[in-house]
């Protein structure tokens, strides 16, 4: 059985496919995602857009719209969401909107109620966050202003003496940020997550080439190490054995890189990280044994099966995250029985909940499927070796 | 023989890698209708040879002239009279018998009538009917081998090139594939064939040359080689019992170089001679040793190849 | 023509890699379209995000607040218990959770009465996203609101939420800026920008395997040694290249069309066949990186591999799956390098464009030039590549 195991260990690491999938594929990915979040983290940089201002008359004559304006656009702030550029009229603001200059641009009525005029590529480039960000500030600008003007009716001296505009403005209700999870939630974390999740799909391929090695029918080798004089069940678990070590390998060194290069939060319980790492790859070897024992089962297919399911892990970027939500949301149950998501899912809970519940379940979770991809390859096996002899 | 005349002439053809002299001033002609047999053991050059020959690989100097004109990587006319059937089976794994062949084919023959024709006449030549739709991973290695000649054969090229064709075939597979280079050779092809088979070498070619360290060490016929290196008949002969002195004498014939008694037989290895064979039974005769079967062997090409290269294990360079 | 044609032969027995890279991957693709909000383009719709409110105070004031909040949002129930916030932040359900603390609505009253802070209202955001800061200006903005009443009219709280709903009626007008040509819907934009994916991935992949088919050692020699020309291989090679693209695009970029774009195929004509260029060009960039690792002789493995990490790190780099807004300066300026960034761009520029004109359609098709250049270089680099390691083995 030692023979066997160092033997797929030897082999594996020569055949770099492994290596690359398991261990060069995420880090080459973790540098990218890394350069792709540095800036993911501030909140006012996802919501930036370009506004156009008309500054006639009806702009001038709103009370206090310019103020707010300068306010949100104001380069050494932190409330920053737009960068303004002015124009005298609107067929100029139009104009620049029409050659794409700016995303939308404000007009303000006769009644100093403000418009604004969005572009469909402001919208198609950047969603509809930035502009209902702009919305909401212009609403509020508004609302307040109403407000003010309904207080000056009734007790003009407040307004007089700048008592009403404080009042409104002066931010007097303010929101605490509470964390009801054990570390803040992360963006990013969940691209991480889904990425370990599919390196550990793709490196179903090494058992898979493992065991197919021993496989009677796949050929000399095959049949040479059948009739070598070792329990065939010794040699498998061997190989198996081999394969499962090289990829666990693979995965610590790619999630410590996550974790110490790219900052990639996993919480503070280590055991269970590793724990995560042995029962997913555990269970992608398992998987990658039965597809060995699938005479026409071909590398590109686990890849190709892995890419379809890290779909619902929501590795694919944001539109895939909203189809993978929707869909825990509508069938949890669909989601569940994906062994990625279940993989993503012990990291979630390690990193946010205090109470192991959620770990466990992913957990035992994933080393159901481990066994029942086992069993069904060494009932498979059986089948294959007593079909050659 | 006159130059112009030759199929395949080579003068002087030097290939290094680096320090290794892979063919060393290596010079031949090749007659129209002859069967080639190029020998030599593993690394000795054979395989380079012909690459060079076909130009797959540039060399380093010499002249290589087909069929009176010389032969150049982009020689496009002289490269559709020759076939090659490359030492490894070279075949698409993912088209079947009848689409390798023909795609093959193609490279020689374009217009489509044609090459149907061709395409069956070479299917059938190999006899491969009935595996026409098979794919090559589902074919035995003996079909393999006869799909390999197939590819290479279809076009009716007028020159040959056969490397080592009958590797790892079984006996009715490789009789099958040396009564076609029989036949291919009765049709008027000239042949270029490398074996380690001697006695394949010994049945078909009607020139050998063989090679070694890139050079060639000896030429002709098999008759002419086998006088060449002066090796003659072995005798075998069941002596009741036979003293040291007779032994001795033996030994001592001319033309006789060893002589050895294993259990009640007496082997003599002789060099060539008129009479080795009355000469050693008259030792007997005279010596009244009583003998019962007597065997004489004429000499074999195999023996004409170790004797020339030497006994020692190759491949350990 | 017959090369050619084994070629394609070889191609379409390679049904596995054509089953999972091309066919498969462009559903997700599809399935991915399909997810996208299919909102009517003709009009602005804000942004509604995930929100939960629990409301500890039950004052007329925090009911005020609670529906403000709502209103507009999607609303999410969620239990006042500790493992259900965390749920519902952890995996994201909301994006934003305001919780009133007990007591907020009188506080409120009385720092307002004396012109100090209001009590703090509590939040758990998921990430420190958009979308929740957005939700946080809104509570915010109604809650100072509330508290400006109380401290300039005040009266009950009755009095106070009455007087702040009239102020709070009305609203910023959103208009989309009339323009001359019909935007694209979102979801044929969102469907074809993942096309990059299982376009690249399904060329490269399906080129690198044939390639490494013909190119083995003995079928090579067996080829050089024929009298086929040297420019009729390589010529039916990259005609083989060639189809394969455009298998790949017509499969891909049909699809989207027939499944998304019916209605956009009328009204918008030039943007639709925009998108189509910008894939088809990407298909055929991603043919001549296929082209270029045969020529360097990669492996079947090694192509899957190259496909699937380059197919992904190209959609990511090129803003084809997340947005080319949210890349960082440092990294959009490396992405530049990506022909996939080209691609997005045209896609974008179609998916937004005012007005068809030449102004607005030329530099789309200049962009359309640069994505093509990546590949006139690839093929050129294999070219040279792969006759220098035919000159290395011949030497």
């Amino acid at each position: 059985m030692l023979a066997s195991l160092r033997n797929s260990v030897l082999s594996l690491v020569r055949d770099k496919a492994l290596l690359v999938w398991v261990l060069a594929f995420p880090i080459i990915m973790t540098c990218i995602f890394m350069g792709m979040f540095s800036g993911i983290e501030d909140a006012y940089t996802a919501v930036g857009s370009t506004l156009g201002v008309v500054r006639d008359e009806n702009y001038t004559a709103a009370l206090g719209l310019d103020e707010t304006i300068q306010a949100i656009s104001d380069a050494s702030s932190d409330q920053r969401i737009c960068d303004v550029t002015y124009y005298e009229s609107s067929a100029e603001a139009k104009a620049a909107a029409d050659a794409g200059e700016v995303d939308a641009y404000l007009t303000v009525d006769g009644e100093g109620t403000p418009q604004l005029n969005v572009t469909h590529a402001g919208i198609a480039e950047n969603g509809s966050l930035p502009t209902s960000f702009l919305v909401e500030v212009l609403d509020f600008y508004l609302h307040a202003r109403n407000a003010i003007e309904k207080v000056a009716v009734t007790r003009p001296e407040l307004l007089a003496t700048g008592d009403a505009l404080s009042a409104f403005t002066g931010n007097a209700v303010q929101t605490v940020r509470l964390s009801a999870t054990k570390n803040p939630p992360s963006a990013d974390a969940r691209y991480y997550y889904a990425l370990l999740a599919m390196a550990t799909g793709m490196g179903a391929t090494a058992a898979m080439e493992s065991v197919r090695r021993l496989l009677p029918t796949a050929g000399p080798l095959g049949a040479r190490q059948t009739l070598a004089a070792v329990h065939r069940w010794r040699m498998l678990v061997g190989a198996l054995l081999g394969a499962w070590l090289c990829q666990l390998a693979c995965l610590i060194a790619a999630t410590l890189f996550m974790w110490g290069v790219a900052d990639v939060p996993f919480g503070e319980n280590v055991p269970g990280v590793v724990g995560a790492l042995a029962a997913s790859s555990l269970m992608a070897c398992a998987a990658g044994a039965l597809c060995g024992t699938a005479p026409r089962m071909e590398t590109g297919m686990i890849s190709g099966i892995t890419c379809l399911l890290s779909l619902f892990t929501g590795l694919y970027g944001t539109a895939s995250q909203q189809l993978a939500d929707s869909i825990e949301a509508t069938a949890p149950a669909l989601a569940h029985v994906n062994p990625l998501w279940q993989t993503t899912n012990c990291f979630y809970a390690l990193l946010y909940y205090d109470t192991p519940g959620a770990f466990l379940e992913s957990f035992a979770a994933l080393l159901m499927m481990a066994l029942v991809f086992l069993a069904l390859a060494s009932l498979r096996m059986r089948r294959t070796s007593y079909d050659h002899l | 023989m006159a130059s112009s005349e030759a199929v395949v002439r080579i003068r002087n053809l030097v290939k290094r890698y680096g320090e290794l002299v892979a063919v060393d001033h290596l010079s031949l002609d090749i007659a129209p209708g002859e069967v080639f047999g190029l020998l030599g053991p593993n690394g000795s050059g054979k395989t380079t040879t012909i690459n060079c020959i076909l130009q797959l690989l540039s060399y380093d100097h010499g002249e290589i002239e087909l069929f009176g004109q010389p032969m150049r990587p982009n020689s496009y006319q002289l490269k559709r009279r020759i076939g090659v059937v490359p030492q490894e089976v070279a075949v698409f794994d993912e088209l079947t018998v009848r689409e390798n062949v023909d795609s093959f084919c193609a490279l020689y023959v374009s217009d489509r009538a044609r090459r149907r024709e061709l395409v069956d006449e070479a299917i059938e030549f190999v006899g491969l009917q009935k595996f026409e739709g098979f794919r090559p991973k589902k074919l035995s290695g003996g079909l393999l081998r006869r799909l390999n000649i197939a590819c290479g054969i279809a076009h009716r090229p007028e020159l040959i090139i056969m490397d080592e064709p009958t590797v790892a075939v079984d006996p009715q597979s490789r009789e099958s594939i040396l009564s076609g280079i029989e036949r291919l050779n009765a049709g008027g092809a000239t042949v270029i064939y490398t074996s380690h088979y001697m006695e394949e070498v010994e049945r078909l070619c009607s020139r050998i040359m063989i090679m070694d360290h890139g050079r060639s060490v000896a030429s002709g016929t098999a008759d002419e080689l086998k006088g060449m290196v002066g090796t003659g008949e072995k005798i075998s002969v069941e002596v009741d019992e036979m003293d040291d002195a007779t032994l001795e004498h033996v030994r001592s014939l001319p033309h006789v170089r060893a002589a050895e008694m294993d259990a009640s037989v007496l082997h003599v290895q002789c060099t060539s001679g008129a009479h080795n064979l009355a000469d050693v039974l008259g030792v007997l005769s005279g010596a009244g040793v009583s003998y019962g079967r007597v065997l004489s062997e004429p000499p074999t090409l195999n023996d004409v190849f170790l004797e020339i290269t030497g006994r020692a294990l190759r491949d350990e360079a | 023509m017959t090369t050619f044609r084994t070629y394609l032969k070889i191609f379409l027995s390679h049904r596995v890699y054509i089953a999972i890279y091309l066919v498969m991957l462009s559903l997700v693709g599809v399935i991915i379209g399909l997810s996208t909000s299919q909102a009517a383009t003709g009009e602005f719709q804000p942004t509604s995000v995930n929100v939960a409110v629990i409301d500890r105070d039950g004052s007329e004031l925090s009911a005020a607040l609670a529906s403000h909040v709502l209103a507009g949002n999607n609303q999410v129930d969620v239990a006042d218990e500790k493992r259900a916030i965390q749920d519902a932040v952890a995996r994201d359900q909301v994006s934003y959770l305001l919780v009133i603390p007990e007591g907020w609505g009188e506080g409120l009253l009385d720092a307002a009465r004396r012109g100090t802070q209001a009590p703090n209202l509590e939040t758990y955001v998921s990430y420190y996203s958009g979308a929740g800061r957005l939700v946080d200006v809104e509570a915010t903005g109604y809650a100072d609101g509330l508290y400006g009443m109380a401290a300039t009219l005040g009266g009950s709280e009755a009095d106070v939420v009455a007087a702040t709903d009239a102020s709070w009626e009305g609203s910023t007008r959103v208009s989309m800026i009339e323009q001359a040509a019909a935007p694209l819907p979102a979801s044929i934009v969102t469907a074809a920008e993942f096309a990059s994916y299982p376009i690249f991935s399904s060329a490269m992949v399906c080129i690198a395997v044939l390639m490494s088919s013909v190119g083995r050692q003995p079928v090579r020699d067996r080829r050089l040694a024929s009298p086929e020309p040297a420019h009729a291989r390589n010529l039916a090679l990259l005609g083989a290249c060639v189809t394969i693209a455009l298998i790949a695009w017509v499969w891909n970029f049909g699809l989207e069309v027939v499944v998304f774009g019916g209605s956009a195929l009328g009204s918008s004509p030039v943007q639709v066949a925009l998108v189509g260029a910008a894939l088809l060009v990407y298909a055929l960039v991603s043919a001549s990186v296929g082209f270029l690792a045969g020529q360097l002789g990669v492996s079947e493995n090694a192509a899957n591999a190259l496909a699937n990490i380059l197919g992904m790190v190209m959609s990511f780099l090129g803003g084809a799956w997340t947005g080319l807004s949210l890349l960082p300066d440092e990294l959009l300026a490396v992405a530049h390098f990506t022909p996939a960034y080209w691609a997005t761009l045209v896609i974008d520029g179609a998916a937004g464009m005012g007005e068809v004109s030449g102004a607005t359609v030329m530099p789309l098709v200049g962009n359309l030039g640069v994505c093509a250049l990546f590949g006139v270089a690839a093929v050129l680099v294999g070219l040279v590549l792969g006759r220098s390691r035919a000159r290395a083995q011949v030497a």
